[in-house]
């Protein structure tokens, strides 16, 4: 077993069978559950252990399209854990005015415009983002499985965090 | 976690909060962002074109309250030095000024970062070579 999708038997994809991964994941637990071992080897209780946390891991990553992506990256090779990865300048100035327009509305909570105007933008950026990432994905699902392809997905990958970022706050002003 | 009082002081009274023209010739823009967080971080410095000191430093960082001390404290020092001296400031003095915790450190290197940008940016505009920056891990 190399990796999650090999764990559940199911083709290395962005877009995984979700009823597949609950049906294997019920599957495995059962298999691997501790007490099934309480009368087992040391090294059999220990393994059977290693194996149900896998299981846990395999499926908290697959069930979320986000976590998916980033382990896939990381498969192979692409991503590493706190990567310092540069993003084009025009999208980060993008991000500036974005969260400077939302800094406006802040200030000055009765603009009911310009919190529109922040919220129908970032709507706008989120939906063009999962039309492009579904392109490329779907692209790589059905095959063409390049590192070019991949490294175009990486870049998304950090987009998302900051369109995330700004959504973020926007959910805790509005909680404030 | 707690934040040491600088930081607080920084965060909660930031220097320098603002923007410069960036079009002008002597003004040098850096933007930069911590893609693992979603942090921006925009940096900029106007130099005196008779002394070469840097005359004013502004900045805007949408990001956690060690990020926003870190650029305060940034543009608090590149002020009165040379663009040459500002190469030096390292992300470490921030983190020993900062009493940043290990698990911020990013954030000091994230100002570094927005200082070489604007210095770049500077440098490029007035007809200098654009500086090859080694890449320090957030």
């Amino acid at each position: 077993m190399n990796n999650y999708f090999e764990l559940y038997q199911i083709p290395l994809s962005f877009h995984p069978d979700v009823a597949k991964i609950k049906t294997k994941f019920y599957e495995l637990s059962r298999l691997y559950h501790p007490d099934r071992f309480t009368q087992a080897a040391e090294e059999e209780r220990a393994e059977s252990l290693r194996m149900a946390a896998l299981n846990n891991d395999a499926y908290k990553t697959l069930n979320k399209p986000d976590a998916t992506m980033s382990y896939i990256l990381k498969l192979h090779g692409l991503l590493e854990d706190e990567e310092k990865y540069n993003l084009p300048a025009a999208f980060l100035m993008e991000m500036m005015d974005l969260n400077e327009l939302l800094s406006e509305y802040e200030a000055d909570p009765g603009n009911e415009s310009t919190r529109t105007q922040v919220t129908d933008t970032l709507k706008d950026l989120l939906g063009q983002w999962e039309q492009e990432v579904l392109k490329l994905t779907d692209k790589f699902d059905t095959g063409e499985q390049s590192r070019d392809l991949l490294l175009q997905i990486k870049d998304y990958y950090f987009r998302k965090k900051y369109l995330l970022r700004i959504q973020e706050r926007i959910d805790k002003f509005a909680a404030r | 976690m707690a934040y040491s009082e600088k930081v607080l002081d920084h965060y909660t009274n930031p220097k320098n909060v603002g923007t410069l023209d960036k079009a002008k010739q002597n003004v040098g823009t850096g933007l930069v962002g911590a893609p693992e967080c979603g942090d921006v971080m925009r940096l900029q410095i106007e130099v005196d074109e008779a002394s070469g000191l840097i005359k004013d430093a502004k900045f805007k960082t949408f990001g956690c309250g060690s990020a926003i001390a870190s650029s305060s404290l940034a543009t608090e020092w590149l002020k009165g030095k040379t663009v040459d001296q500002a190469l030096t400031i390292d992300n470490m003095d921030i983190v020993e000024e900062l009493n940043l915790p290990p698990v911020k450190i990013h954030c000091s290197v994230l100002a570094e970062d927005a200082i070489k940008a604007a210095i770049n940016d500077y440098r490029v505009k007035n007809g200098l070579p654009e500086l090859v920056l080694e890449q320090k891990a957030h």
